[in-house]
């Protein structure tokens, strides 16, 4: 329930303009990074430098951050409420570097051993992974773990503090959708490799 | 940027309910698409060779051993190196299985193979479009291990080891 006696959130009056430029460069640099050393890693002939096609991921990862927002965005308005467009985009990016720790821990792992059960229990079981996810269940749900869990509380608390609703019901909401598009992932997961084995 | 107290009118609410009774749709397509796929009885893949158009003849040493056959679209660069990397391991000519290459995806016969000629399988074009069709295989770059008497002993991975144990 809205409680009217909360003081208005920083939020709700989005970012300062000097925030933009001080926010920005970090998440995404270190996105165009992963890409990149993922693009080197992985093809074999491109037709540009990974660097500049890296750049082109950036962005789709950046416009998929703003389709999330929306996503939000509609929801909360199902409910007659609205969530801050702008600084909400903005915070996300800055919790999306929660998604490239657990992608960092999932490039170091062990073969075996304690951290090997530390690092699933942080980042998941993907962490463990040689390529893709191996069945649909593992593509759904295999980047569940603290960090995760951490993201959908922040993000939470985000859209609790935008839109002047408690966490629990924003929380709620988080962990719907984040379920749903998860086991759409997983579904088409496993119509994209169809009877074919992954490993 | 707007306040969240600000009201929603009712044409954004109109909007809002429009965009998520499409997005319901979206995921229930995808949930019956998917249904269908998983209900749907695929054959068990057989290696016979009738049923492909053959592009370069297997070696005379093939018909005595099992063979492993590269799921390859030549327009695939994963394929390419795919296939790289299971020339360049170490094989017992005598005994092991030879590589043989099956052509997918490729809509008209094609006039030139560009492949290397130490590929001893064979290459064979799947013109009926039998391995995604028939067998319901989708992964470019598997490898589909097939005995001697054309059966399927099991499929490896884009990313896994032919050679290695089957878990």
């Amino acid at each position: 329930m809205h409680d009217p006696d909360r003081r208005p959130s920083p939020l709700a009056a989005g970012p300062p303009w000097w925030a933009w430029p001080l926010l920005l460069p970090g998440p995404l640099l270190a996105w165009h990074a992963c890409v990149e050393s993922e693009m080197e890693r992985s093809a074999s002939a491109l037709p540009f430098a990974p660097s500049a096609i890296a750049w082109i991921g950036v962005a789709g990862f950046a416009c998929a951050l703003v389709v999330e927002t929306l996503v939000y965005g509609m929801l909360w308005a199902a409910r007659g409420r609205r969530l801050p467009f702008a600084s909400s985009v903005l915070v996300l990016l800055q919790l999306s570097m929660i998604d490239r720790v657990a992608l960092a821990i999932g490039s170091h792992v062990p073969e075996a051993g304690a951290a090997r059960a530390l690092a699933c229990v942080l980042a998941g079981s993907r962490a463990t992974w040689v390529g893709a996810a191996p069945d649909g269940v593992s593509a759904a749900l295999g980047s569940l773990g603290v960090l995760t869990l951490a993201r959908m509380a922040l993000w939470a608390w985000v859209q609790a503090e935008g839109t002047g609703r408690r966490w629990r019901e924003a929380a709620s909401m988080v962990a719907l959708v984040w379920a749903g598009s998860h086991v759409v992932q997983g579904l088409v997961a496993e119509l994209a490799r169809g009877r074919s084995v992954v490993s | 940027m707007s306040e969240p107290s600000a009201p929603v009118t009712g044409l954004q609410r109109a909007i809002n309910r429009a965009a998520l009774v499409i997005a319901f749709a979206i995921l229930a397509a995808i949930v019956f698409v998917w249904w269908r796929d998983r209900t749907r009885s695929w054959e068990t893949p057989r290696w016979d060779a009738s049923r492909f158009v053959t592009l370069r003849a297997p070696s005379s040493a093939a018909a005595e051993r099992g063979a492993w056959r590269l799921a390859y679209n030549p327009d695939c660069s994963h394929c390419r190196a795919r296939l790289a990397e299971l020339l360049r391991r170490p094989r017992d000519p005598a005994h092991d299985p030879v590589l043989g290459v099956l052509l997918v995806d490729v809509r008209a016969r094609p006039d030139s193979i560009e492949i290397s000629s130490r590929v001893d399988g064979g290459v064979a074009w799947d013109s009926a479009n039998v391995w995604r069709e028939r067998w319901g295989h989708r992964l470019y770059g598997e490898v589909l291990v097939f005995a001697r008497d054309g059966s399927l002993e099991r499929s490896v991975g884009p990313e896994a080891d032919p050679a290695a144990a089957p878990r």
